[in-house]
């Protein structure tokens, strides 16, 4: 059985590329046979962040419009085999994108064994986001802690909930997990930023994971490799403990605060270390 | 001088959450209102039709489609082909597949 998972977010930048980078490459890592889709047309990124620019040779619209089969299209990872990007054509318009091409493409992954279909969507609520989300089974909605971005993801949960083809032919509802990104405990703990606990609460959706704003997702897409392989850095831990929840192990809690003294014995070991 | 602005930055996270709360409630309710009506009218449109030509309910599919600026709304009625116009008003649907579209704003 393969699940599709649309990662979405309504406002733009919000870490929606990279999470669906380090979540396929996380699949992939436990031995799932995943493919990551971009459905950001005409700005494509993904292939970037994933490091396989150089390699694309034809994309999502070139299967779509018969130009190119689908195992042409798919890019197979470097790093994992169990691993395949499609990448977003970047001359083209996104009204390229139509539902019955997507469903075919869709269906062809599945047909060709892959356990997870990732959809990067892109910003907006526009065809290219709704393309991405129509055939979802589940949703990773990525939400800043800041007011417009959580105002978008409660926009988006509307039209999951209604413009989807599980909502359109009565069937189960999309499961949607939140995922908080770009978090500084700092900035919630001096009263600046929306607090998980507020986010929570707002959009009633269940928490699948939070990623500190962390130096290494920059290097990370500097260097091509998702941040999910650096697993020394406090974002790429993050999204580790995301896939094993995903996959229903038992993790300790992201936000679970240290102490006060570890606190201080932390940042003196840092001091020391610098 | 820092005890004011800490004081005053403390507030802009809860501040952050009541304007929220008020504009995602409103938010939710316009989309669910615009779309509450929909059965109560496909019921009354789908009376009128049947009073004429007996369609019935199964066959009229009705869709509504938004964007932010306005709302189409398609009904999609399959008439019988042997249809008996009951008024002359009714005599010029000789089409067995009719369309209606109409705009809300
Ligand atoms: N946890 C994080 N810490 C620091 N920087 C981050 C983090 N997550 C994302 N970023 C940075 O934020 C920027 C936007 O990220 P990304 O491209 O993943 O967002 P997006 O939602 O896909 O954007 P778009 O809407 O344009 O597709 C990038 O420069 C990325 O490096
Ligand atoms: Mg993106």
């Amino acid at each position: 059985m393969s699940e599709v998972i649309v990662v979405t977010s309504g406002k733009g930048g919000v870490g929606k590329t990279t999470t669906s980078a380090s979540f396929a490459t996380g699949l992939a890592q436990r031995g799932f046979k995943t493919a990551v889709i971009d459905f950001d047309i005409g700005l494509r990124n993904l292939d970037l962040v994933m490091g396989c620019e150089r390699r694309v040779v034809y994309d999502l619209v070139n299967v779509i419009q018969g130009e190119a089969t689908l195992k042409q299209a798919l890019i197979k990872d470097r790093n994992n085999e169990n691993l395949y990007i499609l990448a977003a054509s970047q001359t083209r318009d996104k009204e390229v994108l139509t539902t019955e091409g997507v469903e075919k493409v869709i269906n062809d992954l599945k047909g060709l064994g892959f356990d997870y279909i990732i959809c990067d969507s892109p910003a907006g609520i526009e065809k290219g986001a709704h393309m991405a989300m129509y055939f979802a089974d589940s949703a990773l909605i990525v939400t800043n802690p800041e007011v417009s971005s959580v105002r978008d993801s409660d926009r988006i949960l509307g039209l999951l909930g209604s413009k989807t083809y599980r909502a359109e032919n009565d069937l189960p509802s999309i499961k949607e997990h939140l995922i908080i990104t770009r978090y500084s405990a700092k900035r919630v703990n001096t009263g600046e930023m929306l607090s998980v606990a507020d986010i929570k609460e707002l959009l009633g959706v269940s928490l699948l994971g939070i990623i500190p704003e962390c130096q290494s997702v920059l290097s990370a897409s500097n260097a091509g490799s998702p941040v999910i392989r650096d697993d020394g850095s406090l974002a790429g831990k993050a999204y580790s403990r995301i896939i094993s929840r995903f996959l229903g192990e038992e993790v300790p809690d992201d936000s679970a605060k240290k102490g006060f003294f570890r606190r201080l014995f932390a940042s003196n070991k840092e001091k020391e270390l610098a | 001088m820092n005890i004011l602005r800490l004081l005053k930055r403390g507030k802009t996270a809860k501040a952050a959450k009541d304007r929220l709360q008020i504009i995602i409630a409103q938010e939710r309710s316009q989309q669910s209102q615009q779309t509450d009506y929909l059965p109560l009218m496909r019921q009354e449109i789908l009376k009128v039709i049947a009073k004429y030509t007996g369609v019935k309910l199964q066959d009229v599919k009705v869709d509504l489609q938004s964007n932010r600026s306005n709302s189409v709304l398609e009904l999609n009625i399959t008439l019988p082909e042997n249809l008996k116009a009951k008024t002359p008003a009714e005599e010029k649907a000789t089409e067995t597949e009719e369309e209606v579209e109409a705009e809300t704003a």
